[in-house]
């Protein structure tokens, strides 16, 4: 009896430490996830098996004393290292990660605004609220093309401060807080709000937000990735005037279920020192509004997208990273994953749900990845159109 | 004599050094990792201050005419 209960027990703990993380090879590494953080982790493929096969419940001896054999090193040193992966991986504590829900007490939501705006997104309208002007200026600026004349909503999004926090609500519930200085936190859950509801798809739907610029030639999308400066968006902004679409701007949303590209009605926003180059394709950009935005330091105009379907949703062809430099010679390489790997994950919002977690490793796993540097904006716009015909 | 013959007995050749040294670098290589930390939540760039709607939102927003 009492062994049947250790045996259930063994079984158990096993699942338990299974369900704490992923593995993935991804070219000659393996990719760790850990559901704990959501974290993830580049290992040697050796390293892997390890704490794969702690994970599976082998005696970390019994692992130490084949490392030693291997490698014929003294089984004290492999030991240690050993008992290093278990400490690391395995005695973890699986409820340490729990996310403890806001509390909102002795939040009110306040009833009128004093700056209400109207958007139309396809066939749906919504309705922005704020406090102030500067809160409004968190969020209108990129969807001021989309802005229509005060009309019967679908839904609300309210954006107000109190306690030194700014607060958003949605349908007068409250969704999240934050302080003055994460307000960029606040804009980021106000696009997923906007995203749940044009795409009808609740945050667990979604494999991650990429921050990138996502262009289509209407079967497939690129993703464009980089620093700020790069020229993510003023590329963007040249191939939309070449006829390929703009799928979406610097917050590009990916479903889980089909881990297509889906569309993000936001506009371009376009760079003073990018206005010479796109003047002769977009002179209404001459005339429009110009923001500052002083932490930041540019200036900034927003170029309405050429894509009018923000339903739009196509699969993805590949990862491109994009890097302007001034008098480069055009050139353009396959990459290897685990760099791309390694550039992406710490620019991006991924899901913390290990399904999600799983796709999103298998789908990264599936593209292929470019380095493109450019100088002559004729020559970049000639290689991406190459890229979507498969003739790098 | 002895405690020379315990020194012969430590040595090594080149060979085998060399060969320690490949093992060494194997073993150190495989406690090296990349952590990578995803973004806690989706977010836009570039952010921007915001002083809790005390600032006029227009800031620093100007119609243009034609300029640069």
């Amino acid at each position: 009896m009492f062994y049947l209960w250790f045996f259930v027990f063994l079984k158990l703990f096993n699942l338990n430490i299974q369900a704490i993380f992923l593995l993935k090879p991804i070219d000659d590494k393996t990719v760790l996830w850990s559901s704990r953080d959501n974290q993830y982790l580049v290992l040697e493929n050796t390293t892997a098996l390890l704490v794969s096969k702690l994970s599976k419940g082998i005696d970390f001896e019994d692992i130490s004393r084949d490392l030693s054999q291997e490698l014929s090193l003294p089984i004290k040193e492999t030991a240690d290292f050993v008992l290093g992966l278990k400490k690391r991986f395995i005695d973890l504590d699986p409820t340490s990660n729990s996310n403890k829900k806001e509390s909102f007490e002795g939040v009110t939501i306040p009833g009128v605004l004093s700056v209400e705006k109207f958007y139309k997104i396809n066939n749906l309208i919504i309705k922005a609220c704020f406090d102030s002007q500067e809160a409004c200026f968190l969020i209108h600026p990129k969807f001021e093309h989309l802005e229509v004349a005060e009309q019967k909503h679908e839904f609300c999004l309210k954006t107000f401060t109190q306690n030194a926090r700014i607060f958003l609500a949605v349908e007068d519930q409250l969704i999240e807080s934050w302080p003055f200085d994460e307000a960029h936190f606040f804009q980021g859950k106000f696009s997923m709000q906007l995203i749940q509801k044009i795409h009808n798809k609740q945050e667990d739907k979604w494999l991650g937000v990429f921050h990138a610029s996502a262009v289509s030639n209407k079967n497939s999308a690129m993703l464009f990735l980089g620093d700020s400066g790069n020229g993510k968006s003023t590329s963007l902004a040249l191939l939309q005037a070449h006829g390929f679409d703009c799928i979406a701007d610097d917050f590009v949303p990916v479903a889980a279920q089909n881990q297509d590209i889906y569309s993000f009605p936001a506009a371009i926003s376009v760079k003073k020192t990018s206005l010479d180059t796109l003047l002769p394709f977009y002179p209404e950009l001459g005339d429009s509004k110009e923001y500052e935005f002083k932490v930041a330091q540019k200036m900034v105009r927003y170029l309405k997208p050429n894509n009018n379907d923000f339903s739009t949703h196509v699969p993805c062809k590949g990862l491109v990273f994009i890097k302007y430099i001034k008098d480069a010679p055009l050139s353009c390489k396959k990459i290897d994953k685990v760099t791309a790997f390694q550039k992406l994950v710490p620019d991006s919002w991924l899901s913390p749900i290990k399904e999600n977690a799983a796709i999103f490793l298998d789908w990264f796993d599936s593209l292929d990845c470019f380095e493109l540097t450019y100088s002559n904006n004729n020559e970049m716009v000639a290689q991406v159109s190459k890229l979507f015909k498969d003739e790098l | 004599m002895l405690k020379n013959k315990e020194n012969q007995s430590k040595d090594i050749t080149r060979k085998q050094a060399l060969k320690k040294m490949g093992t060494y670098a194997t073993f150190a290589a495989l406690g090296t990792m990349v952590m990578l930390n995803p973004l806690k939540a989706a977010q836009p760039s570039p952010p921007d201050g915001f002083s809790g709607g005390n600032q006029n939102g227009a800031r620093g927003v100007r119609r243009n005419k034609n300029k640069k």
